[in-house]
């Protein structure tokens, strides 16, 4: 390969911010960062990089591109693509289907001159890319907002990837984003992803013939009918469990809090610690920097923190921060460091352990901070939260696909726009975002376009959720943003037993190959 | 490190959302919702996220500048205090002391309109002294002064959760008043029933269990219907009718004329949903009515207002919680700007300096012996009289405090000619406006986030805002240059050094802010008044009693005509609006890119069967003229509007929608009917 490798990668220089994603992601390690006056920027190494993709859906502001095969291309061609106007021109149901496959694998079934299959079935639209590793799932929301049925990804066999393990990210990140659109309501099998070793005529028809009689069976693809009038009465009688936004106080370790804290100032153990100071009736995020205005210390309601500690690092300070944190804040904290956006060696975390009511009204199965200094641990094995938590969560699991649609797309309705789940998240904090691009989301309108807007943000976090709930707590119509972010966790334990936030050494699995993050069997 | 959180409150519409400024080594890097804050719980919309983002903003006005040979000058303060004090005395040696008007600002604090009023009032020795509440809510407070004996939103924000029939009629409320709108999603969300009634199928609509979409200007025809079914059906609530008001005979036998056949004829309605429409809201248990400028910005402003009030005591929805009638002010402290008395017939708290024509000279005696001197006692013009009177030379100097009457008032081109044709025109203002561009000196003003100050919001509630970080450049708080221009001009008093004692001089003087101090907002009392004394707890719901003036008055009301009718030369009506994304004449949100890239351009919505009848397309650029001008504008086709109506949203000087609006008035209230003129619609060449 080498030179004139037409898919070799590049970073968008003005729109890298330097978290880094972008490095594990790649199997040749072919992209570094590096410090520029503006802040630190990948930079992709040309003789290195053998253009398979695997690094563009892993930068998840869009700045990592082939130009020459970018988003845009890729979007602008499933909202071009003509195989829904078909499917629309009868009465009966005609389902429509994207095939996204690797160039390997087109060019194998070149040569057995079968390619006019897909071209000549109306049905059928393709795209052609690198590899499948370099297919964002972000492309499959676009498909099913542009109508269409399913998604077909064709792509080589686990072990016959030319890009080493590239295309092992594929199946994971397929296998998460089919998690998440199954919580929201969209029947997870219209994305099917094809590592077949048939490349015949007939082997491939076989393919697309059957994934077009499930589409069959499964009916048209529930965006469709978006843009009716939502009744939501029925479903409203699920109520959302977060309760971290009620303004009621916590007081159980608050005296705790004080003595600890107190103390650690007026020893100069610490000069200045990040807490919470109620002044003048609010409760805003504050310095303490002396045990006299101890009184005026509590402990709700609570403030995303990590974001709070990044914004103050933007500015160089001598010694260490001393930092109230829960068990979120912490997880927090350690994913922002993993983006370079945090230096915790200039932190003192000061961890505080949540109660079980705390817990419970958080649906929080991790309330305990690596270090406790304030507070007593809740008994994870004993307490009934993670019960009636699971009991709240299969509420909507348990629902009929299409009445989750339903739900979501009832709370979905309700979307203003204002980016709280993304601006209140402290975990979510890149400088460009894809929710401001008009080649995903269509600006200046209310609600944006439903799910896709959710979605991508959703997949987006993915494997940076925390679980804190600052994005359901942040909205103002009250999406249970939170509901689905611990559904979602829930499964990136279950299948890569991976819990974001824990450990700052351990990379994002669905931007590593099987050997650093192995998966288990998933359960359909 | 140097790291402070500013609780205060966002300056954008009159939800008065709590935000916490975040300020990293005295420079804004963000904000946060407060989560402590009784209105927003710790929600904002996208443009209280934004809120920081045009404060420190490079095109921020640094220093005083006075107009020299057609162009600006840097100047000092010291000259720019010496040149405006000259020439105001010259004026009133030359034309006399009704020759200058002074408009105060919905987006300064109660303490800056006060002065504002004081120095109009006092300094200037006029009462010619008024601000943009004329333009969006004048009809609300006459209106409503004249049916309960007080202009303002009878319920609180939150009381609209409790409500169990929430009633809409010209509210956008998603998109202008995000945070009250959620107090309904969360009302229907509990079961309660939603009314909707908007020539616009506003974002609510979809919500709405009936969505109706009427003519523009036959609000009363329609209301007068829906309460004539309520009569006829005898849904209506008697006991309230006989305990608590008075006049319904006269009004029964006006309703009696508006059968819903002829309700349905005139305004577009179909005579079931007109059905609908009467026995959902009287039979609810609590029905709430919020109204905004669809119903305010008529030449019928106060019969629509009156006619609202009048629904409201039919059914007995009045002075209980989830109830109401809860007009939505526009800008965060329009309420406050009232309140403290900057309107030309009204000292602060709405004492009146004529009752019915007579000399009110007990409540002049009072402010004049609080602050020791001679005060007119007839009222003053009002804003778009004051622009009337300076294009007819009458009104010779001008002092605007940060407003930008250039593009929000209506027929901007007469505006703007009454502007230039001024001696002297003083603009205070943090940004550069279409306005100050007219002006022969600009004071560059402090923001939001540079003063301390408190706020008013729609539901009465006095609101603080702090200080973050200092004036950017030379800028002062507005109510700096006031005390400081005062001084200049020879008064000693306006000796305040803090915002604190501004404020304590207009508890004293206004019997409902009588009770309201610093220290008890800065306790964390959040207070909506009446509030008569220190120890009392302010006033969430008004009316639970009685009204302000004993029996709510029934107001016998008929349609009328809107002014400018649609015939074939004008044959479309237009209405004008806001968007979410931006505020106003946009120097703050286009200031801010988030928001900015939103919404980046005007456009003109037109229903397809209108765009057809014309042959435009999607997108295409048009010209746009009505009796006053034509701007030309971009297309935007959409079946959310009546067919027969356009809409334009007023934000934006490139295509500004006020050179085609009627300043014609209503005749109490004098505000402007923006919401309805006559344009054709041209292709361009």
């Amino acid at each position: 390969m080498g030179h004139e490798n037409i898919f070799i990668a590049e970073a968008d220089s003005s729109n890298c911010f330097g978290c880094g994603y972008c490095i594990p992601a790649c199997p040749f390690g072919a992209v570094e960062l590096e410090h520029q006056s503006s802040g630190l920027k990948a930079l992709v190494s040309a003789d290195k990089c053998t253009g398979c993709g695997t690094c563009v859906p892993a930068c998840w502001n869009g700045a990592m591109q082939q130009p020459s095969v970018t988003d845009k291309q890729i979007v602008q061609e499933i909202d071009s693509s003509s195989v829904v106007d078909i499917s629309t021109q009868t009465d009966e149901f005609v389902p429509s289907m994207i095939v996204l496959e690797c160039n390997s694998c087109s060019k194998k079934r070149n040569s057995t001159g079968n390619t006019y299959l897909i071209r000549s079935d109306t049905r059928v639209s393709s795209i052609t890319v690198s590899c499948t590793a370099r297919i964002k799932p972000e492309f499959a929301v676009k498909a099913f907002a542009r109508g269409i049925d399913g998604v077909l990804i064709s792509g080589c066999q686990k072990d016959h990837c030319r890009y080493k393990s590239a295309n092992e990210r594929t199946i994971k990140r397929f296998t998460m984003f089919s998690r998440l659109i199954a919580h929201l309501g969209i029947d997870p099998r219209r994305i099917k992803i094809n590592d077949t070793t048939d490349f015949s005529v007939d082997g491939f028809q076989h393919e697309l013939d059957s994934f077009i009689n499930l589409l069959n069976d499964l009916g048209p693809n529930p965006l469709k009918e978006n843009g009716q009038k939502v009744e939501a009465e029925k479903l409203l009688k699920i109520q959302t469990r977060f309760k971290h936004s009620e303004q009621k106080k916590i007081d159980a370790f608050l005296n705790e809090a004080r003595d600890f804290i107190g103390s650690l100032l007026s020893e100069n153990k610490l000069e200045s610690i990040l807490a919470l100071r109620e002044e003048h009736g609010q409760v805003v995020p504050a310095v303490f920097s002396s045990s006299e205005d101890i009184e005026m210390l509590v402990l709700s309601p609570r403030y995303g923190i990590a974001r709070i500690v990044m914004e103050i690092q933007k500015e160089p300070y001598e010694g260490k921060l001393g930092v109230l944190v829960r068990a979120c804040d912490e997880r927090g904290l350690i994913e922002l460091a993993k983006q370079n956006k945090v230096d915790l060696s200039q932190l003192e975390l000061i961890g505080l352990a949540c109660t079980a009511e705390e817990a419970e009204g958080c649906l929080c199965s991790k309330p305990i901070p690596s270090k406790i200094d304030i507070g007593k641990p809740v008994d994870l094995s004993d307490s009934d939260f993670n019960k009636s938590t699971q009991e709240y969560l299969d509420q909507l699991n348990l629902l009929p696909l299409k009445e989750r649609f339903e739900y979501w797309n009832y709370q979905f309705s309700k979307c203003i726009k204002c980016y709280a789940c993304r601006d209140n998240c402290p975990t979510c904090v890149c400088d460009t975002c894809i929710l401001e691009d008009p080649i995903w989301i269509k600006r200046g309108k209310i609600p944006p376009e439903s799910p896709t807007f959710h979605m991508i943000r959703m997949y987006h976090m993915t494997q940076k959720c925390t679980g804190c709930g600052e994005c359901e707590a942040a909205c103002p119509v009250e999406i249970p943003l939170l509901t689905i972010q611990q559904m979602i966790i829930a499964d990136m334990q279950e299948i890569f037993g991976y819990s974001s936030g824990e450990n700052i050494d351990q990379n994002h699995p669905l931007d590593t190959d099987l050997a650093d993050a192995p998966m288990k069997e998933a359960r359909q | 490190m140097n790291y402070r959180s500013v609780p205060t409150t966002c300056p954008y519409c009159a939800c008065g959302c709590g935000i916490v400024l975040q300020v990293v080594n005295d420079h804004i890097t963000g904000v946060l919702p407060n989560k402590s804050h009784p209105v927003n719980n710790g929600k904002l919309c996208i443009k209280g996220w934004n809120a920081g983002v045009f404060i420190e903003h490079s095109d921020r006005l640094k220093t005083p500048l006075i107009k020299s040979g057609g162009k600006f000058k840097d100047a000092s303060w010291k000259e720019a205090y010496n040149f405006v004090a000259k020439k105001y005395n010259g004026l009133q040696k030359k034309y006399g002391r009704s020759s200058i008007a002074a408009l105060a600002s919905g987006r300064c604090t109660n303490e800056e309109n006060y002065l504002m009023m004081k120095f109009a009032r006092l300094v200037l020795g006029t009462n010619n002294i008024d601000h943009c509440s004329r333009l969006c809510h004048a009809s609300t407070v006459t209106g409503l002064s004249y049916s309960f004996g007080n202009g303002a939103m009878t319920n609180s924000i939150p009381d609209l959760e409790e409500s169990t029939c929430i009633f809409i009629i010209g509210s956008n409320t998603i998109e202008q008043h995000p945070l009250i709108a959620r107090r309904v999603l969360k009302a229907k969300e509990k079961g309660a029933k939603l009314i909707v009634i908007d020539p616009r199928s506003v974002p609510m609509a979809k919500f709405a269990d009936i969505y109706v979409q009427h003519q523009p200007g036959t609000d009363v025809a329609l209301l007068n219907g829906i309460m004539n079914v309520i009569l006829s059906e005898h849904l209506e609530d008697r006991t309230f009718i006989e305990s608590r008001t008075e006049g319904f005979e006269d009004f029964k036998d006006q309703i009696d004329a508006y059968p819903p056949e002829l309700a349905s004829k005139l305004s577009g309605v179909v005579e079931d949903d007109i059905v609908k429409i009467a026995r959902m809201f009287a039979s609810s248990e609590r029905g709430s009515i919020i109204y905004c400028m669809g119903i305010s910005q008529h030449t019928t402003g106060v019969d629509n207002v009156r006619t609202i009030a009048n629904l409201a005591m039919l059914t007995g929805n009045l002075g209980r919680i989830g109830t109401g009638v809860n007009p939505l002010r526009g800008q965060i402290n329009l309420q406050g700007a009232c309140d403290v008395g900057a309107l030309p017939n009204v000292y602060s708290g709405y004492q009146k300096i004529c009752e019915l024509d007579v000399e009110n000279d007990e409540v002049r005696q009072k402010f004049e012996e609080a602050w020791k001197g001679k005060l007119d006692s007839q009222p003053g013009l009002t804003n778009v009289e004051m622009f009337n009177a300076a294009y007819d030379g009458e009104i010779k100097g001008m002092h605007i405090l940060g407003g930008n009457p250039a593009l929000t008032d209506p027929d901007v081109n007469h505006v703007m000619a009454a502007m230039k044709n001024l001696e002297i025109l003083v603009v205070h203002d943090i940004f550069m406006s279409e306005t100050a561009e007219l002006a022969d000196v600009v004071l560059p003003a402090a923001s939001f986030a540079e003063k301390d100050g408190t706020y008013t919001l729609t539901d009465r509630r006095v609101v603080r805002i702090r200080k973050a970080i200092e004036p950017v450049g030379n800028s002062k708080p507005d109510w700096q240059i006031i005390c400081e221009l005062a001084s200049e001009l020879g008064s000693d008093a306006f000796g305040y050094d803090l915002p604190s004692k501004v404020f304590a001089e207009i508890a004293q003087l206004t019997p409902i802010y009588q009770g309201i101090s610093y220290d008890r907002l800065e306790n964390g009392d959040i207070i909506q008044w009446p509030c008569p004394a220190p120890d009392h707890p302010g006033t969430p719901v008004l009316y639970e009693d009685s009204f302000i003036r004993g029996k709510g008055a029934f107001s016998p009301v008929g349609f009328i005509e809107p002014a400018e009718v649609p015939d074939e030369t004008y044959p479309l009506i237009l209405t004008t609006g806001r968007l979410l994304f931006q505020y106003h004449t946009g120097s703050s949100t286009r200031r801010s890119p988030k928001l900015e890239q939103e919404a980046p351009e005007a456009f003109i919505e037109i229903h397809p069967d209108d765009a057809d009848k014309l042959d435009v397309n999607m997108n295409e650029r048009v010209k746009v003229t009505s009796r006053r001008g034509s701007i030309e504008i971009n297309v935007r086709i959409t079946e959310s509007i009546r067919p027969g109506v356009v809409f334009i949203p007023f934000h934006y000087a490139e295509s500004p929608a006020n050179v085609l609006t009627n300043f014609a008035l209503d005749p109490i209230a004098k505000i402007p009917e923006f919401k309805i003129c006559a344009v054709k619609i041209e292709k361009l060449k």
